[in-house]
């Protein structure tokens, strides 16, 4: 790995990262196939093409072809497309196999995309013009970063307006994760009405300016602590582990600089 | 092995394919975030987009009444199954009267699937199905409370609370 090459150090980030939080989340996984079996739901590619439906030995075998994958494309070797097309393909299909998993769901959704534009760059970087392609694959990630947030809160401006942040939204939200888990944290946010009013607040306006750290590169000091602060409070309060996909993304941010 | 494979690969191919890629790629995303559409893996996130203007919320949750005596609710293994049911139960219980077989139906499917996630909660006896309530009230106050709605006893059948 040269150290002048950020791809390969995002690609080396990334890749660890997730083999890791693979590992540690893979007997819940393995279980939930398992007990679910046929009644697991799963989506269409593209909303088009059914996933197949994986038995448990199946899904095992794709779960460590995916860490296999993904180890050997963190490995500091000068080349890995073949591994990253292999990882996306598997996670595709391995995380097509959780949808109805709360902890998985939409939250690993930018995970193949990922990691396929990463061996496209692969591939694509074996015929010269590395720099150029590395630095439009970075910047293809940071728009798939920045899209989550940006589309969140669009779509919160378009159903409720500037309201969102004004109702009473957050402090229902913040009771419901409350009965459900027994959250004191968040019952005690939502004791304090002014403090939800400005976390709204806070939240939407970072979800809809996120996108500003891609043309101005300096805002990242003040847009990624905010959104480890984001992730981390949302999964503290109600349980929700963004974080756990997304952040290894922030890579992108810090390699480029 | 995988380098010694991308050698093989024709220079300009695959620069062709990335580009082509970056274009689908960038126009799936525009798309699904303009037209709030979800094309999996592509999607517009619309989590807690709506504005909720209700004071109250509550929540369905299962207690499990063990032999040894002890109450334990979904947790650990069992966890992803607490949304479950509370969705399923949720509409039996805002469209009126209870009627206990579907309660039944719900709770011992939920339990037994439970069981699979969690062998500990095989040996229940008795499962209660708990409303939990929390209100807005001026001032910043909340009140929170609870209440027992179904109980399922296993082997016997159901008491609607």
């Amino acid at each position: 790995m040269k150290h002048s090459d950020p791809l390969a150090h995002f690609r080396f980030g990334y890749c660890l990262w997730l083999c890791v939080a693979l590992v540690l989340q893979w007997r819940t996984h393995l279980r939930w196939v398992r007990v679910r079996g046929r009644e697991r739901e799963l989506p269409r590619l593209l909303d088009w093409l059914p996933m197949p439906r994986l038995e448990t030995p199946g899904f095992a075998l794709v779960g460590l072809a995916l860490v296999a994958s993904l180890a050997t494309a963190a490995a500091p070797a000068e080349n890995m497309a073949w591994a990253l097309l292999l990882a996306s393909a598997t996670a595709l299909m391995y995380f097509a196999q959780l949808i109805e998993l709360p902890d998985v769901r939409r939250k690993p959704n930018t995970v193949p995309v990922i990691l396929l534009l990463l061996g496209l760059a692969g591939l694509a970087t074996h015929g010269g013009e590395s720099e150029r392609i590395a630095w439009l694959c970075l910047l293809a990630v940071k728009i798939l970063v920045a899209q989550i947030y940006f589309s969140s809160g669009l779509v919160k401006l378009r159903q409720a307006g500037w309201r969102w942040a004004l109702a009473p939204n957050l402090r229902i939200i913040l009771l419901r994760y409350h009965l459900r888990d027994d959250s004191k944290a968040a019952l005690w946010l939502a004791h304090r009405p002014a403090a939800c009013r400005a976390v709204a607040a806070l939240v939407l306006v970072f979800e809809l300016t996120f996108w500003l750290v891609i043309p101005f590169p300096a805002l990242a000091w003040v847009y990624l602590p905010a959104g480890l602060i984001f992730h981390l409070g949302t999964a503290g309060l109600m349980r929700i582990h963004y974080w756990i996909y997304v952040v290894p993304a922030y890579f992108a941010f810090v390699v480029m600089r | 092995m995988f380098a010694s494979v991308t050698v093989l690969c024709p220079a300009g191919l695959p620069a062709v394919f990335f580009f082509a890629a970056l274009i689908a790629g960038a126009g799936l995303l525009w798309w699904t975030t303009l037209a709030e559409r979800d094309l999996w893996p592509f999607s517009h996130y619309p989590m807690f987009g709506s504005a909720l203007e209700a004071t109250a919320v509550r929540f369905f949750r299962l207690k499990i009444h063990l032999a040894d005596g002890s109450a334990v609710k979904l947790k650990g293994a069992a966890d992803p199954l607490v949304d479950s049911l509370h969705r399923k139960f949720e509409p039996l219980w805002r469209n009126g009267p209870v009627v206990p077989a579907a309660a039944d139906e719900v709770v011992l499917r939920c339990w037994r699937e439970a069981c699979r996630l969690d062998r500990r909660l095989a040996p229940a006896q008795r499962i209660e199905v708990v409303m939990r309530c929390a209100q807005l009230i001026r001032g910043g106050e909340i009140a929170v409370m609870e209440k027992t709605v179904h109980v399922v006893v296993i082997g016997r059948g159901s008491v609607v609370a």
